[in-house]
């Protein structure tokens, strides 16, 4: 499975490269793009289920991330996570016919695992999947349908029948579950 | 239940955007006041990303990254020097023919320190192609000297037709190279899908031809330097219109400016 582009691997760090996108420099850009566009190309994917549209996503995002660098601080979270949740919202924007909002959003997104490189990047994913298939069904299922669907707990609730405490309780308990098989 | 404590239920659900969107505003409202629930919400939004992570597969086709790096090579520069500060230094009234060539070349020498600047910020191994990219923009901006210098180019000031505000442009033409320069100072800005377009109007009083599209920047200049596809066309004068974003054949719209003298 080939995570990223053809190009060397770069071993500066995520918040090295940051700085020299801020100064202008599109290189760095280039290096950023190959070591991360494969997460948010597999996040929007697997949320539009549309390879050309998945390609308008991971474009925009990288663009989004050239013009407004600053929006990510480096000393708040780790860029591979913060980008795959912006793959995520940005993917959902285009699902639900939304105008993708042209700031990204800065809260920061912590992540325990390392993803810098592609070994370990396809470390944490094995190690990610093992987690989720070891989740209860109606978790898993609730995390699907409100992260890759874009659904609200109102209408996930509407959709399975479930009171809306049940979905809380759900979504919640397989997010934790998710922290702890990979630490 | 305080509130604290059924916002803070609610960050699991926010963090994989399952809220609906009074309710996030109202969570937001509170994450504003709560370092606790933001710490929280920053690990709950990690946890989100471990299930992002999940979805990783093929990898994307290469045309992605083309198009990714053409796209911000077309974005406007992140340079210390900009264009504007340039036109600034010679906004001046057009009366004399050598402090307008002394205020173009000190233009030149800035543009050209400014990619100089550009390029020494680069890496230094850069593949043969970007080289290569390097010496033929050098080339166009000699080629520019040569058209400022040459005797037979023509200097002229373009002025809007409206009483204000007041778009100026200036352009320089040698129908010997066929090359022309064009800068531009107060344009009205564009919606997305127009551009404005600069005609040659022939001394032989044929059609207005095509002369290069260009857009103003966010204070309204814009600087254009373009080869025309034929040489040796005397110009009776030049006008700009403002067309769809690729540019017409003709002028599909009425005269925005024109040269005058």
């Amino acid at each position: 499975m080939r995570l990223s582009g053809t190009q060397a691997p770069n071993n500066e760090t995520d918040p090295a490269l940051i700085e020299r996108i801020r100064a202008g420099d599109e290189t760095a850009m280039a290096d950023l793009y190959d070591r991360y566009a494969g997460i948010v190309y597999g996040v929007a994917l697997r949320v539009l289920g549309d390879a050309g549209a998945a390609e308008d996503v991971l474009q925009e995002v990288f663009l989004q991330l050239w013009r407004n660098p600053q929006a990510f601080d480096a000393n708040r979270g780790k860029l591979p996570a913060w980008l795959a949740v912006i793959a995520r919202n940005r993917a959902i924007d285009h699902l639900r016919k939304r105008p993708m909002e042209n700031d990204i959003e800065e809260a920061p997104v912590a992540s325990a695992v390392d993803l810098e490189n592609e070994a370990a990047q396809r470390l944490a994913i094995e190690k990610i999947r093992g987690a989720l298939g070891h989740l209860p069904q109606e978790q898993r299922k609730c995390l699907e349908m409100a992260f890759f669907q874009g659904m609200t707990h109102t209408e996930i609730a509407a959709k399975t029948g479930e009171p809306l405490g049940t979905i809380k309780t759900r979504i919640r308990a397989g997010l934790l579950a998710l922290r702890k098989a990979v630490l | 239940m305080t509130d604290h404590a059924q916002f803070a239920e609610l960050l699991a659900l926010y963090a994989v955007g399952a809220l609906e969107a009074n309710e996030a505003s109202d969570l937001e409202a509170h994450l504003r006041t709560c370092v606790e629930c933001r710490d929280e919400l920053t690990a709950l939004r990690g946890d989100a990303a471990l299930l992002a992570l999940s979805a990783v597969g093929p990898a994307p086709p290469q045309r992605v990254r083309q198009r990714l790096m053409a796209a911000i090579e077309n974005e406007p520069r992140k340079q210390p020097i900009s264009p504007r500060f340039v036109l600034g230094t010679f906004r001046p009234r057009w009366l004399s023919f050598a402090p307008i060539a002394a205020a173009l070349l000190l233009a030149i020498f800035s543009l050209l320190l400014w990619r100089v600047d550009a390029r020494l910020q680069r890496r230094l191994d850069q593949t043969q192609a970007e080289l290569e990219k390097t010496q033929s923009q050098l080339h166009s901006a000699e080629e520019l000297v040569a058209l400022l210098h040459s005797p037979d180019s023509m200097h002229l000031t373009l002025v809007s037709t409206r009483e204000r505000p007041v778009p100026q442009a200036h352009a320089v033409y040698s129908p010997k190279m066929g090359r022309l320069f064009l800068m531009a100072s107060h344009l009205e800005p564009l919606p997305k899908d127009k551009a404005y377009e600069l005609w040659l109007l022939p001394m032989n009083g044929g059609a207005p031809m095509p002369c290069g599209t260009f857009w103003p920047n966010e204070k309204g200049d814009a600087m254009m330097y373009h080869p025309l596809s034929e040489a040796g066309v005397e110009a009776k004068g030049f006008a700009i219109t403002v067309e769809p974003e690729g540019g017409s054949s003709a002028p599909t719209s009425v005269i925005q400016m024109i040269s005058s003298g």
